[in-house]
């Protein structure tokens, strides 16, 4: 049993770890991309009808590669940026850029549902463009945005488990290798359990932060 | 002063807003109405310089504003502000943060903008609910607000927006004086767009009347209420009153069915009672009221007379010589 328990430990913290960076890394990469594509939009801020297909088009392939396919394609680049390709921080890349255009396409749909009459009106105050982006648009969608982001980490943890087949660790290789490939099926269940348990205690984060926003509005 | 100058828009072919002009003097009120679809938030969009124009050209105080160039036209917007029907308040900020809002843009201290703010919500008398959530306050309240963060940067002129229409009547005369007060003390040119005479009547002084893009009459309010030339404008001044809708309703037969527009001259003198003694006509009262527009008292009287036609005609035409403006509704 505390045996059990402590082979939980090591995997437990390394998932966290993927989950944290890898988060980290696609809003980094992901948040830039979802306010172009919303801003470049037809009868948007910044209308750019080339650009704004050009990149949902590559948003939408990168979204399309199967997640174990795009990890070996990035092979190279987790080299090139964590000087080797195997391992937790190896595969905070792959997970990263996978989970970027996805974040892409959330912040891209929570911008747009913010009222234009708004963005009317920051306009008509000489707000310039950064301003109404800054200052109204996020804002005003941090609610959506909040749960969006949380449905990120949730994706995340889940597509950490397959990490593990490039030697990420994390709960998903320690289930695999021990409960599948030897049997030992309450560390299978332990690994399970916890990161179920992550899942709820994510989203029960989120909610309670995107309520606690829309309490403060009043709403 | 605001001067546009023959300006127009098409959408998709359709032409929206019709060679425009206009001007709009210092610290005027000044009202365009206009039905649904007419091209009044076209136009003044365009005024705001949140539309490009197809033809003419945009002044501000003779200076040109309808090409300026991005980072011009930023700075230049603040000189105006803005309301509308919805309120566009931020859900994001309070109603201090809202505020607050135009001066962070400019890049006021945060002393500055907090003694100013204070300043704005003591004057739309909503000093105690600074902190309040937007969604916590009533529509008058909402567009109080707007109202405060609109004038935070001392702009020169106000557009609004059907800022009334979500209104009821006693929180739409509340917000129209509310205004009125702020344009007296401080000084501010006023734009405002609307469908309904009643806000026209409450508080504008000059008005022009939009139909198909194109302004169809112009004038003082006095004038337009009092003289209107097209069918349009006496759709509009006949909302003001049901009472006398109704009592045109009820003609079965007569000789002559007038409507008398007495101006604020013609009101005051007993000429009715002159007409009767003078000439062979019986007169039947079917309707009349007193109007006051920018305190300035507007006679209108819908009355049947009895007699033959010749004493008609001869009456009709002294009281047009003692100005009165005779409309004859039917014979
Ligand atoms: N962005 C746009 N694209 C295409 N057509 C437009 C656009 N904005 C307005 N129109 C059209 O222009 C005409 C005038 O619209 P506008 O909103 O100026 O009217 P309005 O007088 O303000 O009407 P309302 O009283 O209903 O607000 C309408 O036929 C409308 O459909
Ligand atoms: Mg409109």
């Amino acid at each position: 049993m505390i045996d059990t328990l402590q082979m939980l430990i090591e995997p437990t913290l390394s998932t966290i770890y993927m989950t944290v960076g890898s988060t980290i890394f696609s809003l980094i990469l992901g948040f830039p991309l979802g306010v172009l594509l919303c801003v470049t939009s037809p009868g948007n801020l910044i209308p750019m009808s080339m650009l704004n297909s050009g990149l949902g088009r590559f948003i939408n392939i990168l979204r399309a590669f199967p997640f174990i396919i795009l990890m070996i394609l990035i092979f190279p680049l987790s080299h090139l940026i964590v000087g080797t390709s195997i391992g937790t921080a190896a595969a905070i890349v792959p997970l990263s850029v996978a989970a970027a255009p996805f974040v892409a396409r959330i912040i891209e749909g929570a911008l747009k549902e913010v009222n234009p009459e708004l963005i009317l009106a920051a306009k008509a105050m000489g707000s310039s463009r950064r301003q109404i982006i800054f200052k109204v648009m996020i804002p005003e969608a941090y609610p959506t945005l909040i749960n969006g982001i949380t449905l990120t980490i949730i994706n995340i943890i889940g597509y950490s488990a397959m990490a593990g087949a490039i030697g990420g660790g994390g709960l998903g290789d320690l289930a695999i290798r021990y409960g599948y490939q030897r049997f030992r099926t309450d560390i299978m269940l332990g690994a399970v359990l916890i990161i179920v348990v992550i899942v709820e205690l994510t989203q029960f984060l989120g909610n309670k932060i995107s309520n606690n926003i829309m309490q403060q509005r009043g709403l | 002063m605001i001067t546009l100058g023959n300006i127009s828009k098409n959408y998709n072919g359709l032409r929206v807003v019709d060679n425009v002009s206009l001007e709009i003097g210092e610290n005027v009120i000044y009202g365009l109405i206009g039905k649904s679809g007419a091209g009044k938030s076209t136009l003044i969009r365009m005024m705001s310089l949140l539309e490009s124009l197809d033809t003419g050209e945009i002044y501000y105080d003779n200076c040109r504003v309808d090409n300026l160039e991005r980072e011009k036209l930023s700075r230049c917007r603040r000189q105006l502000g803005m309301i509308f029907q919805h309120f566009n308040l931020f859900s994001s900020r309070n109603v201090f943060g809202n505020v607050a809002y135009p001066l962070e843009i400019v890049g006021k201290d945060k002393e500055t903008i907090k003694k100013r703010v204070s300043e704005l919500l003591k004057m739309v008398e909503l000093s105690d609910k600074f902190d309040y959530p937007i969604s916590k306050l009533s529509g008058g309240q909402k567009q109080r607000v707007a109202i405060a963060r609109a004038l935070a940067n001392h702009p020169k002129f106000l557009f609004c927006d059907e800022a009334t229409s979500a209104l009821d009547p006693q929180t739409t005369k509340s917000v129209l004086r509310l205004i009125k007060s702020i344009r007296d003390k401080i000084g501010l040119t006023v734009v405002i767009i609307t469908h309904q005479m009643e806000v026209v009547k409450e508080i504008c002084d000059y008005v022009s009347i939009i139909d198909n893009g194109k302004i169809v009459e112009n004038g003082t309010v006095k004038e337009v209420v009092g003289f209107p030339h097209t069918k349009i404008a006496r759709e509009f001044i006949s909302t003001l009153d049901t009472l006398e809708k109704n009592a045109l309703q009820t003609i079965t037969s007569g000789s002559a069915t007038c409507r008398l527009h007495f101006d604020s001259e013609s009101v005051t003198k007993p000429i009715l009672s002159y007409l009767i003694r003078n000439y062979q006509l019986d007169v039947n009262i079917l309707s009349g009221a007193i109007r006051t527009v920018n305190k300035e008292p507007l006679g209108e009287l819908v009355l049947k007379f009895i007699g033959s036609a010749t004493e008609l005609n001869r009456g009709i035409a002294h009281l047009e010589s003692v100005g009165v403006t005779v409309e004859v509704l039917d014979d």
